[in-house]
């Protein structure tokens, strides 16, 4: 039996809207059901255009909050989040850290972060590192800045895992590396 | 889905709320407002100057646009509100769905590929695989909303025209406050970068021509039902893979390696201009080719009527592009002065009304009536014809070229003012033509002048 005109713009709005639904709804769904990726430690990610860092072990990868087109890697080491990114800043390493700190003060939980200290990358590149404490996690954060460019980790974790993974975080730190000269 | 489409809400009285086409519509426009809210609302009531410039700015850039899309149909132009409706599936139900879409696929992507890869080539395939889909969705709802407005290949390009438009200046938007908040403080500056960047450089080639082009595709399977299914399918289908195409070129790295060798700005400002002319020069092709399958079957009834006090050849075919039209202009002010210039607009007006109302087999005596009443007009202030019929001279581009360099030398404008005011007179006591690029230098060298004294004035202010 022939559909009415009515019925025929009802099954066009249908696929429509299964069509919107599928990029709306659906790529979220099949992203979700692919599960994250673990990354081989040791070896250099190109976490940005210009900027590289070797994870620590046992690392997996959390592909929904990374963008390599925006310069952000975010880890997920044994219950801790370990998340590195590129950002342009023109102030200084201590401007640097005092926004970095107002940051992370804005987040719900975090509250309480400690005065700064100089921090040396592997590369040789001098930083800044801070640690910072909320109700229920805490963690630190390290900043290197070079040629208006800034290469920011921010670690936070419980208690129990932040103590078993620092070591090996704050090695993988230190390996954050500015590729091009600036 | 384009044969459904094209038969549901064709003929008989038009009454929106009766089609599920129309809910839909709504349901998303208001589902996407929500997300971009969602996601930029914060970010814009905290940087209230940022925001005001980037929304005034980028709908101004996009005014600009809307009206030179808006001529392209100069024939049978498209229903304003329809135009609307196609902004707003392109700015909210596209951009907010691509936001969700963008953000997924890249994670996929990622958890599939390297991370180098996706740094790479992420934006050339999330872009034009979501966003290209979703705003060619958005030229089928326009369809499903009011198929009798889409009559020819021509309407679905310009309505997928004003699908990417809206999209594209949305899209503006959003990387303006990505700047602002980059950078920290609620300034016009990041804002005035992302304007010249993404509106200046890169406006001319990006998604309104992306979707004109699929537009155009749509428009094809629903109209031509004397072909085959799989043919009108194929088409639409060619038609989106083309827009993809300039989509993914656009975003590629392509071309960025082989002219990195050329210093400083130079070689990714080659590369997007080799990009931008592939893609506009695609655009233009296929324009060329629809509006001429659109040109000649509407006029071809005014032209059999033979009836020079409706339309002569000359005038028939100067309704054909905004230039032509501009030219007819152009020559009833050289003969019969500024007041000829208002009875040709309107007789061209008419002229393309009765043109369509001919094709359509619906002829009225009101619009016969404009036609002559403007006819009459012509005639009293002796302009016997408004033909778009051009000449060229040297003085012509002698008038262009001292344009150009009152940008540097403002006194040269006494050339184009001089070339104007002798040629003009001389012109119309002769009852001969004027090289339009008389007009044009005169144009040019007044705007050129006016940017070097606004430019002088900032100066001698300490502003440059």
């Amino acid at each position: 039996m022939a559909l009415s005109r009515w019925g025929r713009n009802l099954v066009g709005c249908v696929a429509v809207a299964a069509g919107v639904a599928a990029f709306s709804l659906g790529l979220p769904g099949v992203d979700a059901a692919i599960p994250d990726s673990t990354v081989p430690a040791g070896r250099p990610l190109d976490f940005a255009q210009d900027a590289s860092v070797e994870p620590p072990p046992h690392a997996r990868l959390v592909a929904d909050q990374t963008s390599p087109t925006e310069g952000v890697l975010t880890l997920l080491v044994d219950g801790v989040t370990y998340r590195v990114s590129e950002r342009p800043f023109t102030g200084t390493l201590d401007q640097l850290a005092t926004r970095i700190a107002d940051e992370l003060r804005s987040q719900k939980g975090l509250q309480a972060v400690g005065a700064p200290h100089v921090a040396i990358s592997d590369q040789g590149v001098a930083g800044v590192q801070a640690a910072f404490t909320g109700q229920n996690r805490s963690g630190w954060f390290t900043a290197f800045l070079r040629g208006g460019v800034a290469l920011v980790a921010v670690v936070d974790g419980n208690d129990a895992s932040l103590t078993r993974n620092l070591q090996a975080i704050d090695d993988s730190v230190e390996t954050l590396r500015f590729e091009a000269q600036a | 889905m384009t044969a459904v489409a094209g038969q549901a809400a064709a003929g008989g009285r038009w009454a929106p709320l009766r089609w599920p086409a129309s809910w839909l519509f709504v349901a998303l426009t208001v589902s996407g407002a929500v997300v971009l809210a969602g996601a930029f609302g914060v970010v814009a009531a905290r940087n209230p100057l940022a925001t005001t410039t980037a929304v005034v700015l980028f709908t101004l850039h996009g005014l600009v646009f809307a009206l030179i899309l808006r001529s392209i149909d100069y024939l049978e132009p498209e229903p304003v509100w329809m135009l609307v409706a196609a902004l707003i599936w392109g700015g909210v139900i596209a951009a907010g769905n691509a936001l969700r879409a963008n953000v997924a696929l890249e994670s996929i992507l990622t958890k599939l590929t390297s991370l180098t890869f996706v740094r790479d080539w992420a934006a050339a395939v999330e872009g034009p695989t979501d966003e290209e889909i979703l705003k060619t969705l958005g030229i089928v709802a326009l369809v499903l909303l009011a198929r009798r407005n889409v009559n020819s290949v021509l309407d679905g390009l310009v309505y997928g025209a004003f699908v990417g438009l809206g999209f594209q200046e949305v899209e503006n938007v959003i990387y303006s406050l990505n700047a602002v908040v980059q950078a920290d403080v609620d300034s016009a500056g990041p804002v005035v970068q992302t304007f010249v960047v993404r509106g200046l450089l890169a406006g001319l080639w990006s998604h309104t021509v992306y979707s004109a082009i699929a537009g155009a595709g749509v428009a094809y399977a629903v109209l031509r039902t004397d072909r085959s299914w799989a043919r009108r399918l194929g088409v639409a289908l060619a038609a989106l893979l083309a827009a993809w195409s300039c989509h993914f070129l656009w975003n590629s790295p392509l071309l960025d390696s082989a002219t990195g060798g050329l210093p400083g700005a130079y070689g990714p400002l080659f590369a997007v201009l080799v990009k931008g002319a592939l893609i506009l020069t695609l655009f233009l092709v296929l324009l060329r080719i629809v509006r001429r399958g659109e040109y000649r079957p509407l006029t071809a009834e005014l032209a059999a009527r033979g009836d020079p006090g409706l339309a002569t050849p000359a005038e028939i075919a100067a309704l054909r592009t905004a230039r032509t039209r501009r030219s007819a202009r152009w020559n009833a002010f050289v003969a019969g002065g500024l007041a000829a210039i208002r009875p040709v607009r309107r007789l061209q007006r008419a002229q393309a009304d009765l043109a369509v109302a001919l094709n359509q087999g619906r002829p009225s005596s009101a619009i016969v009536d404009r036609v002559y009443a403007q006819r009459q007009r012509l005639t009293q202030l002796g302009v016997v014809e408004a033909t778009g019929a051009r000449r060229s001279s040297i003085v012509g581009w002698v008038s262009v070229a001292a344009a150009v360099l009152c940008l540097f030398f403002p006194f040269l404008l006494i050339v184009p003012i001089g070339v104007f005011a002798w040629t003009v007179p001389r012109a119309r006591r002769r009852g001969v033509a004027v090289d339009p690029k008389v007009r044009t230098g005169l144009v040019l060298g007044l705007v050129l002048t006016a940017v070097w004294l606004i430019d002088a004035a900032a100066r001698s202010a300490g502003l440059g």
